[in-house]
């Protein structure tokens, strides 16, 4: 029996290291502390997954809780075979009573009254493993929600499911898909979106998911001054990506261009601020939009709006104000003559002066040390 | 050229008093305006934040730049009463043989020459100094003026002026920072060490070295007699007086007609729940899909058929619109209020084109 035990126990190590060798999903790495761990916790004996479906598998069961509200009882072993925690888990199969820990019986009743407070007294479990996730949500505008009694904020079962719980970022849409459940009207703005609608309809594996923009568990608050002046950096991490713009044949310099104007340099500097000043510095999303991107194209929708756009902020704007606006391009010589021959103008001049400054004093340093001279 | 034993007078109280106004406002103008160029750096940042924010170093940069502005208006009146009424010979302005002196000053350094040019009161070097700081600084006004304000110059300009000011603001910034920084700073502190900016006098020797010919020269006979230079003097009080102020007006006007780059109003905020669509009709389809979305499903069933004892069913809704979004708004004894916020008026117009489409159960 002792024998039998160690043995046991060895397989389990041994499984471990194959795992933690061959480990190639992104959600094997995630993933605090390795499941072993918490089946030996307190070194009881749980029951398998078979002997909770003695009674779990029967067909029909529901519970009624308080409120009415009816949740199954009956769990379907293949859904859960086929979930991120069933067969292809690296770290092995999750049991029933990894995560329901109250599998004593007769289970100790449940106070819950209603379906929404039940889901919120079991998301909790999920920490025993996703300890770095399930802080971070909590942290998160979800978090904060949910402390300040909107008890519809999302947690975690919220967006992955329970049983059925499916890789989050395969199919990429499914990211946003998730979002939608909640956030619907800003998913429908999203989908008629150049972002949204490269996602959906083209499997673009390059445009911006809801998290890639919002962050995935930290989820912060959208609406802060904070957000809003950092928000340029968001844009910038696709739109300044040489690489990345070469495969649409886009330009980087939207952002360079950006930050050279007098708007851009205002933001990087106000960002560093810890004000929660009036946020009204524009960004991009102020002349692009948020979730409703639209393709540029030629510019010309961009530059009938642009007027009212400048008003937002410049209520006494005149009619010629935002022909200052020279675009996001770098200025041409037909273009912008201007500005280019201002530019050309101070890429010549400070070189060659300060240059010409220079090699005088060096002259004069020379002299001075090699033969004494000007003193 | 007044001598005596510690040195030659070299500048007036006045004119040094000029001079280190105008170093506060330069420095004032540096301190402030180059961070804005180089908004990226890390200097820059730590120096925004020391001097407590963006929005607040753009107006103590437009003080200092009213203290330029006086300073450049101080200057040209007294060089016009010095040319004009006192009739002095314009010491600083360019001539061929500066040219030469820096030509025959180099070879002198690098072995080339075996004297040192003798130069003016004013020598070469000095004129560079002079001269690149006053374009800079009329050309930094002009351009500071724009951006001051932008809405009156595209009124008047095409409007790729403003960036064109702004960049040539920038790179002049730039040019006189290091001009001034390298040229004048090594002038006064390296290649001499001079303090005739703090004393007024220069010690012989460096008369000598740098100013031999002036020190050489006999003081020129003045232009006008005595009484020519009263005559001049009654006639330019007035006429500089008028002009100041004339001036001092319409700068003040320019100062104050708009405040474009200083104050923006407030931004609208945007209800990101609650797009205004105007829709006319309901579409059946969004509505059910709405209908798991928003939640409605948790009190009313996933089939809108109510709950035993709880939310009613709304299958076949027989009320209007009008009631049921007052429903939806305002609640009732279990039903919590919705604001538009929470549920756009689309959205409900969605809801209601669902539910009063199905059967009822």
């Amino acid at each position: 029996m002792l024998n039998k035990k160690y043995l046991l126990i060895g397989i389990g190590l041994a499984l471990i290291v194959l795992a933690l060798l061959t480990k190639t999903s992104v959600q094997a790495t995630e993933m605090t502390p390795p499941h072993q761990a918490v089946l030996q916790q307190d070194g009881e004996q749980k029951p398998t997954n078979a002997y909770c479906l003695l009674c779990h598998a029967e067909a029909g069961q529901v519970w009624e809780l308080p409120s009415g509200e009816t949740l199954p009882l009956t769990i379907d072993p293949a859904i859960l075979a086929d979930s991120v925690h069933g067969t292809a888990n690296p770290a092995g199969p999750v049991a029933c009573a990894d995560c329901h820990q109250n599998y004593r019986y007769p289970h100790p009743a449940q106070t819950s009254q209603s379906a929404r407070e039940f889901r919120l007294e079991r998301y909790g479990t999920c920490r025993i493993c996703h300890e770095e996730q399930y802080l971070a949500a909590q942290d998160s505008t979800h978090g904060a929600a949910l402390r300040a009694g909107q008890q519809d904020a999302a947690v975690c079962i919220d967006c992955h499911g329970g049983h059925d719980i499916q890789p989050p970022k395969e199919p990429r849409e499914r990211i946003s898909l998730t979002c939608g459940q909640c956030h619907g009207a800003i998913f429908e703005t999203y989908t008629d979106s150049v972002h949204g609608k490269a996602l959906l309809e083209e499997n673009n594996p390059d445009v911006p998911t809801c998290t890639d923009c919002h962050g995935v568990h930290t989820i912060v608050k959208p609406t802060t001054v904070s957000f809003r002046a950092h928000s340029p950096e968001l844009c910038g991490d696709c739109h300044g990506d040489d690489d990345l713009m070469s495969k649409y044949d886009m330009s980087t310099g939207v952002m360079d261009s950006y930050l050279t104007d007098f708007h851009g340099s205002t933001v990087v500097l106000f960002a560093e601020e810890e004000s929660e000043d009036t946020g009204n510095k524009a960004v991009c999303i102020d002349c692009h939009g948020t979730h409703n991107i639209q393709e540029v194209g030629d510019g010309k929708a961009v530059r009938e709006n642009l007027l009212a756009t400048c008003r937002q902020c410049h209520p006494n704007a005149s009619d010629n104000f935002p022909s200052a606006w020279v675009g996001h391009y770098e200025p041409t010589l037909k273009e912008n003559p201007l500005l280019t021959l201002v530019n050309w103008f101070y890429k010549g001049i400070i070189p060659f002066g300060i240059g010409a400054f220079g090699l005088m004093i060096v002259t004069n340093l020379f002299g001075r040390r090699i033969f004494g001279r000007g003193r | 050229m007044s001598k005596n034993s510690a040195g030659v007078q070299r500048f007036s109280p006045r004119q040094r008093f000029e001079h280190w106004v105008l170093m506060v406002a330069f420095l004032g103008l540096a301190l402030t305006g180059l961070p804005q160029k180089y908004a990226e750096q890390d200097w820059s940042q730590t120096l925004v934040s020391l001097m407590d924010g963006v929005e607040n170093i753009r107006v103590v940069h437009r003080v200092f730049a009213v203290l330029l502005l006086i300073v450049i208006a101080y200057h040209v009146t007294i060089v016009v009463y010095k040319l004009w009424v006192l009739g002095k010979s314009a010491s600083l302005a360019p001539r061929r043989r500066d040219f030469r002196d820096a030509v025959d000053w180099i070879k002198f350094n690098v072995h080339l020459k075996h004297q040192r040019p003798a130069m003016p009161h004013y020598n070469f070097a000095e004129k560079l100094d002079y001269w690149i700081s006053v374009t800079g600084l009329a050309f930094l006004a002009l351009t500071g003026l724009i951006l001051w304000n932008p809405i009156l110059v595209t009124d008047l300009l095409p409007g790729e002026v403003v960036p064109a000011a702004q960049q040539a603001h920038a790179g002049e910034a730039l040019f006189m920072v290091l001009a001034i920084g390298l040229w004048h700073l090594y002038g006064v502190f390296i290649k001499q060490f001079n303090l005739s900016m703090l004393t007024g006098k220069l010690s012989q020797q460096q008369m000598e070295q740098e100013h031999a010919e002036a020190l050489a020269s006999e003081a020129p006979t003045p232009k006008y007699a005595a009484a020519e230079i009263q005559k001049r003097r009654q006639r330019f009080y007035p006429i500089a007086g008028v002009i100041l102020v004339v001036l001092a007006a319409g700068m003040y006007w320019l100062l104050t007609t708009e405040d474009t780059a200083l104050e923006t109003v407030p931004r609208q905020e945007v209800q990101l729940f609650a797009p205004d669509l105007n829709l006319q009709e309901g579409d059946a389809n969004v509505g059910e899909a709405l209908w798991g979305t928003l939640r409605c499903s948790r009190c009313h069933g996933t089939e809108a058929a109510g709950v035993p004892d709880g939310a009613p069913g709304l299958r076949g809704l027989e009320l209007t619109f009008d009631e049921f979004i007052l429903q939806v708004r305002e609640g009732g004894e279990e039903m919590p209020a919705f604001s538009h916020l929470e549920v756009s008026d689309v959205y409900v117009l969605h809801l209601w084109t669902w539910l009063t489409s199905l059967s009822a159960s």
